[in-house]
């Protein structure tokens, strides 16, 4: 059985290390899908200018 | 060998490019940064205990990774700023800026585990010497430099406002390291640094270095993470027409 010390210090690097990993990779599939979302978007509008053209 | 490093930075300067790099490596870098963080907590909890500090020691474990991880990670975004300021690599300011938080969030562990180790140990969970107050300094310059890049909206701006913190602050680094040799504190002096003679038993020196190549490596898997994310944030900046992606 370890001091209160030892369980604080883990549980604030758990804490801290696990919050900044759940953020970085929450931030980064937003931006993914931010980005597929305004391809997807750009391809819809050269479809609509080919048809338009043709 | 400075031509081939050139060239290796040259080769990854268009970050298309690297973003096809960074997706091979993401996966098996978070896998050896979790294999290796298991193994260390494995070897920490197999520890001894120590005659004097007795179970306590076992902060330690986490508390010096995190602070070597402190001042790598400053030297990560000094030497990534350089790169971007001087020789206009356009991922320079992508790597400092993903750093920022990584770092920060080390800096903070830092000074958290050591207050939480100095109460048994110095009956005091905080005292103004040279080397908890300039880690303390440490902490403000890496927010002071995550609030310039959130408070100036043009990009190209931020980015030389930040790179000139960053490497201005970069004079607090050395004051860090050397602060418990250069004035009375304290905290005591470094004991892993000298590998041809540590003042560290093997017992508790392997642990502490299987836990920092973990900090480590967990420390490159985030800025990575935060990379790409800030590579594609970029792109919706520079389709959004605030900012030219391959300025910044």
């Amino acid at each position: 059985m370890y001091d209160i010390y030892i369980y604080a210090s883990y549980g604030v690097t758990a804490v801290l290390l696990g919050g900044l990993i759940i953020v970085s990779f929450r931030q980064l599939s937003r931006a993914r899908a931010h980005v597929a979302a305004l391809n997807q978007a750009a391809s819809l509008n050269q479809d609509d200018k080919k048809k338009e053209g043709a | 060998m400075l031509k081939a490093l050139e060239n290796i930075s040259a080769l990854y300067a268009n970050p298309t490019r690297f973003m096809g790099l960074a997706a091979k490596l993401h996966m098996p870098l978070w896998a050896l940064a979790i294999g290796l963080l298991a193994y260390g907590l494995y070897r920490v909890a197999n520890v001894p205990a120590d005659y004097q500090q007795g179970e306590t020691v076992r902060i330690m474990f986490v508390h010096v990774p995190a602070a070597w991880m402190s001042l790598f990670g400053y030297s990560f975004i000094f030497f990534a700023s350089v790169t971007a300021l001087i020789f206009r690599h356009p991922l320079g300011h992508v790597a400092a800026r993903a750093a920022a938080p990584v770092g920060a969030v080390f800096t903070l562990l830092a000074l958290i585990t050591g207050s939480l180790w100095g109460q048994p140990m110095w009956g005091t969970w905080w005292v103004w010497d040279a080397r908890l107050t300039s880690v303390l300094v440490l902490l403000f310059i890496y927010l002071g430099y995550i609030a310039l890049w959130q408070a100036i909206d043009e990009p190209i701006r931020a980015a030389r406002a930040a790179s000139i913190l960053a490497i201005v602050g970069f004079i607090n680094v050395p004051i860090v390291k050397f602060s418990v040799d250069w004035w009375n504190t304290l905290h005591q002096p470094a004991s892993v640094s000298r590998l041809a003679r540590p003042a560290l038993h093997a017992d508790f020196l392997y642990p502490l270095l299987i836990m920092g190549a973990a900090f480590l490596v967990l420390f490159l898997a985030i800025t990575l993470t935060r990379m790409q994310m800030e590579v594609l944030r970029q792109r919706l900046r520079a389709r959004a027409g605030k900012g030219g992606a391959a300025h910044v």
